[in-house]
């Protein structure tokens, strides 16, 4: 007897349901993803139960006739492609003809459609694999899709859903980036380009309740407003971005408004939603010393590049995509990100607690009000303005004999009164400007302040490495031994030499002289414990800034440091010479703003 | 414990003795000073149970025998702000009591008990060096040592004790320096075998107790300390754990250029050519070419410099690159009238400085 054989129609597409439909918020994506291929304007879900006991998605769209209605749920059947070679040219949502099938083979389902062109629509159900006759149906254009009992068929996978709430939660956030994807763009360059010049209206549903209700004018600002709230889309900076054909537009939020995960790193690839670690990576890179380690930025990107520039037909739910120039777009990202930042000013605002503040609480989003006033652009921070300076150098020129060009010049002398500065528990300055009071953590700036010093030092010329005349034996585990050994060149590079000693020991045999106080053990220890955290190869350029952090922190005044009133007119004064003042190295920041306007608030004199 | 004391005698030798009062509170009894008063004579003791002092007092007429437990920093201070030649002195456990004509201290003691002990000299084998000897090694070497935050075993000076000669060795791992100097073993006491390394208090403290004449001083290296023998002073310490590294192998064995410098004008132009090096990164260029040395320095926010000092020099062209501070701090303790040599291999090998035949000093070029 033949072993092997031919799976049932109904086996196959409960396995492939496996892969597609993990859950209702699965159910829901690919549902809304069928309403937007089918050309869309509004979409109505309806969610009972967390989507367990029922999930309708009621779109406006072209419909489906009659004929067709019994093959949409038949496996790998599909109207957006047509040959094989369109599978490189997608532009639409879907195009596996797997999502109603899968769907429909572990649940069930009633197929209700009309198409624009004809008197009346049909309907038909399929429940757990097994189609129902098609019937006469009387309803509006469009299609109307209903998922009852998910999974009831499959009872492991029942148990495994989670509450109703958790559930719902995943739905929430599969219609939010759908809705955040499928929105009127807010830059007009990319609606005169025909790219989301127009907005879908979407609505969601739960247990006959609104969660959101998103008119198709609403913006991206508003829609990200409806979502997270004013917290964030009022911290937002916009960015745009080119490069050959691809296009990158979106906001990115301050560095204030960091999360403790990168989930609310929202990347949209041709109006699809996908996860993709390269971009991640270019946007944490991008943040790169504005943030704590452990903390991630917040985006809202979209990448719009030529269908055959990506590969979308290589993760079951198309999460994940492949680039073809992935460099060259991990670049887009990064520089387009990195320079708007450079852009702002990041002082970070001083908080005020939250029981003081008259304005509405935080928390959950209120519901969002159809004729509400679109939320106000956010408004960067005014630049910081630095104070007025003599242009003229005080020092006489050097001596001729020395070739000026590279002695460098002499800070500018001071003109305007010297602000008023004092110093709080020996650790924090706290000083008057225009805008407001500035509170200072003196070891971050000055570290920060070192930092570039060093960083400056170094790009000007070859660093000096002190050779050690008996080297120092560094006992690591062999992981780190070998690791180290690995990044021998690069070590070298940074004046850092290293040996095998053997048996887990590193020879040092030589060191930067910048690092001059601390001994070569410890430099090695902090380079090791760099590389070990990392889970790719760190850049020359990283190991770099660590290093140079590692100076910096070193060398600069400490908290609990008095400093004199020259000392710290003198760190203030160096705050306007560096590039970026405020955050340290580490990410931290390195000064707050106690703005005028909040302190005249909370005496109530405006 | 009651007596009369010398004020500017028992000033000098608190201050000697105060060298080894612990800088961190550990112990809080360690801060003060102990003071021995038998017939006719009186030991101040100091430690901070690592190193240690017994001093002998002059000038002090005992009354009443005794010990007593004194604060370091009030008496130290009542020492130098009184001007009265002669203070009366009485102590028990409960109080220590200062007066002069015109006045009076009065301060809280503590039970001499609980002061920990210091051995005293007994020892049958130990070397003898002269006190001028000995006290110039020290210079040459100390101030080589590596700081705390290095390698453990490196913070201290090596001895070495042969039958007729002590060398001293001390290195930070940049470079090494090494004096060596006459001393007579007794009862066959040698370091062969043993790296005792004395840490780096020990050896100041001790340096400071030593004068420049021909009085003796007597050293007794044991398994895990080192007692020291002044005319006045027992020094007490304990040895430095860890492997001194092997200072033998670093020496160079080739023999490259020779190069002959007069201190004074040398120490000078480095002096001046490091003016223009940056604060924590700290480069002097040395250029050798016929009869002229060139010293430069490029700090990228200080500036440059650029120092010619003549020399007798008729050797190929060398540049090499030192931090000023390795070289200024050893010739800071040679003596102004010195001569040295200067051994080079090229810009990457270690440079040996050389001053008569009992010093040599190593140190590891920039590249």
């Amino acid at each position: 007897m033949s072993r092997i054989q031919q799976l049932p129609a109904l086996v196959v597409n409960k396995i492939a349901a496996g892969e597609v439909i993990e859950r209702p918020a699965s159910v829901v994506k690919e549902l809304l993803e069928n309403a937007v291929d089918a050309g869309s304007r509004r979409i109505d879900v309806e969610i009972e139960q967390g989507g367990s006991d029922l999930i309708r998605v009621v779109d406006d769209g072209c419909g489906i006739v009659a004929a067709d209605l019994p093959l949409a749920f038949a496996s790998h059947a599909t109207s957006k492609l047509a040959s094989a070679d369109d599978l490189f040219h997608i532009e639409t949502m879907g195009f596996r003809g797997e999502a109603l099938a899968s769907i429909g083979g572990v649940a069930q389902v009633t197929l209700q459609s009309r198409t624009r062109g004809e008197p009346s629509g049909a309907a038909i159900t399929c429940n757990g694999g097994e189609l129902s006759e098609a019937h006469p149906w009387n309803g509006a254009p469009g299609t109307r899709i209903e998922v009852r009992h998910l999974f009831y068929n499959t009872p492991v996978r029942r148990k495994f859903l989670r509450t109703p709430s958790t559930e719902m939660g995943h739905i929430s956030e599969t219609f939010t980036r759908l809705s955040l994807a499928h929105t009127r763009s807010s830059f007009e360059s990319d609606v005169e380009r025909g790219v989301r010049a127009e907005g879908l209206h979407l609505r969601l549903r739960h247990n006959d309740k609104t969660v959101y209700d998103i008119p198709a004018s609403m913006v991206l600002l508003d829609r990200i407003a409806a979502f997270f709230g004013p917290d964030v889309s009022n911290q937002l900076y916009a960015v745009q971005g080119f490069q050959n054909a691809a296009t990158l537009t979106g906001y990115i939020a301050d560095p204030a408004c960091d999360r403790g995960t990168a989930r609310m790193q929202y990347l949209f690839v041709n109006g699809r939603w996908v996860r993709d670690r390269t971009l991640g990576h270019a946007v944490q890179e991008a943040y790169r010393g504005l943030l704590m380690t452990g903390r991630y930025a917040v985006a809202f990107l979209f990448l719009d590049l030529p269908p055959e520039e990506v590969d979308v037909n290589v993760h079951p739910t198309k999460a994940e995509v492949r680039f073809r120039e992935s460099q060259a777009l991990h670049h887009l990202v990064f520089s387009t990100i990195r320079q708007r930042l450079h852009a702002e000013n990041l002082t970070a605002r001083l908080q005020l607690p939250s029981t003081i503040q008259p304005t509405e609480s935080r928390g959950a989003p209120p519901p969002v009000n159809l004729f509400a006033p679109p939320l106000p652009l956010p408004t960067p921070l005014a630049p910081f303005e630095p104070p007025s300076r003599a242009s003229e150098p005080m020092a006489a020129p050097p001596a001729a004999s020395i070739e000026s060009t590279t002695v460098p010049s002499p800070p500018p002398a001071v003109s305007h009164t010297p602000a008023k500065i004092i110093q709080l528990y020996d650790s924090y300055l706290v000083v008057e400007t225009d805008e407001g009071m500035l509170v200072i953590d003196q070891h971050a700036l000055h570290e920060r302040i070192l930092f570039e010093q060093i960083k400056r030092r170094i790009q000007s010329g070859p660093l000096e490495t002190q050779p050690l005349l008996i080297p120092e034996p560094v006992e690591l585990t062999a992981e780190q031994a070998a690791r180290t050994l690995e990044y021998r060149d690069a070590l070298a590079e940074l004046g850092l030499g290293v040996e095998d000693f053997g048996g887990g020991t590193i020879l040092v045999t030589s060191y930067p002289a910048l690092l001059g106080r601390r001994s070569p053990q410890a430099i090695l220890r902090a380079v090791v414990d760099h590389l070990i955290s990392k889970e790719r190869a760190p850049s020359r350029e990283v190991l770099f800034n660590d290093l140079m952090s590692l100076m910096a922190c070193h060398a600069a005044v400490r908290a609990g440091d008095r400093l004199t009133p020259e000392q710290m007119a003198a760190l203030v004064e160096q705050r306007q010479l560096a590039d970026d003042t405020h955050h340290c190295p580490h990410g931290r920041p390195t000064a707050l703003l106690f703005s005028r306007h909040d302190l005249e608030r909370q005496f109530r004199r405006v | 414990m009651k007596a009369i004391c010398d004020r500017e005698g028992l000033l000098s030798a608190c201050q000697l003795a105060s060298a080894a009062i612990p800088a961190r509170d550990v112990k809080p009894i360690l801060k003060n000073l102990k003071a021995i008063a038998t017939d006719g004579r009186c030991t101040l003791m100091a430690t901070d149970m690592e190193v240690g002092i017994r001093l002998d007092v002059q000038g002090l007429t005992i009354q009443e025998p005794g010990e007593a437990i004194f604060p370091a920093a009030k008496l130290l201070a009542i020492l130098r702000e009184t001007r009265d030649d002669k203070l009366a002195i009485e102590a028990d456990p409960s109080a220590c009591i200062i007066k002069g004509p015109s006045l009076e201290f009065e301060m809280p003691s503590e039970d001499p008990a609980q002061f920990p002990d210091l051995p005293t000299f007994a020892e049958d084998k130990y070397h003898e060096i002269t006190s001028g000897t000995l006290r110039e090694m020290i210079r040459r070497t100390v101030f080589a040592t590596a700081d705390e935050t290095a390698r453990y075993s490196m913070t201290g000076v090596l001895w070495e004790l042969d039958e007729n000669v002590a060398r001293l060795v001390a290195t930070d791992g940049r470079r090494l320096a090494l004096a060596q100097g006459t001393a007579t073993g007794h009862g066959g006491h040698t370091t062969k075998g043993q790296a005792p390394v004395v840490p780096t208090k020990a050896m100041s403290l001790l340096e400071r107790n030593l004068q420049d004449g021909e009085e003796t001083v007597k050293v007794c290296l044991r398994p895990n300390e080192v007692l020291f023998r002044t005319e006045r002073a027992v020094v007490y310490s304990r040895l430095v754990e860890g492997r001194f590294p092997d200072y033998k192998q670093v020496m160079p064995k080739k023999q490259g250029v020779r190069i002959i410098l007069q201190a004074i004008p040398f120490q000078a132009a480095v002096r001046q050519a490091a003016i223009m090096t940056d604060e924590d990164s700290k480069r002097v260029v040395f250029q050798f070419s016929k009869d002229n040395l060139t010293l430069k320095a490029h700090g990228a926010t200080a500036g440059r410099s650029k120092v010619d000092l003549p020399i007798e020099y008729d050797g190929r062209v060398l540049e090499v690159s030192f931090n000023p501070s390795y070289v200024v701090e050893m010739l800071k303790v040679l003596p102004s009238d010195a001569e040295l040599s200067l051994d080079l291999i090229d810009a990457a090998s270690p440079a040996l400085f050389r001053s008569g035949a009992n010093y040599s000093y190593l140190v590891m070029p920039l590249t």
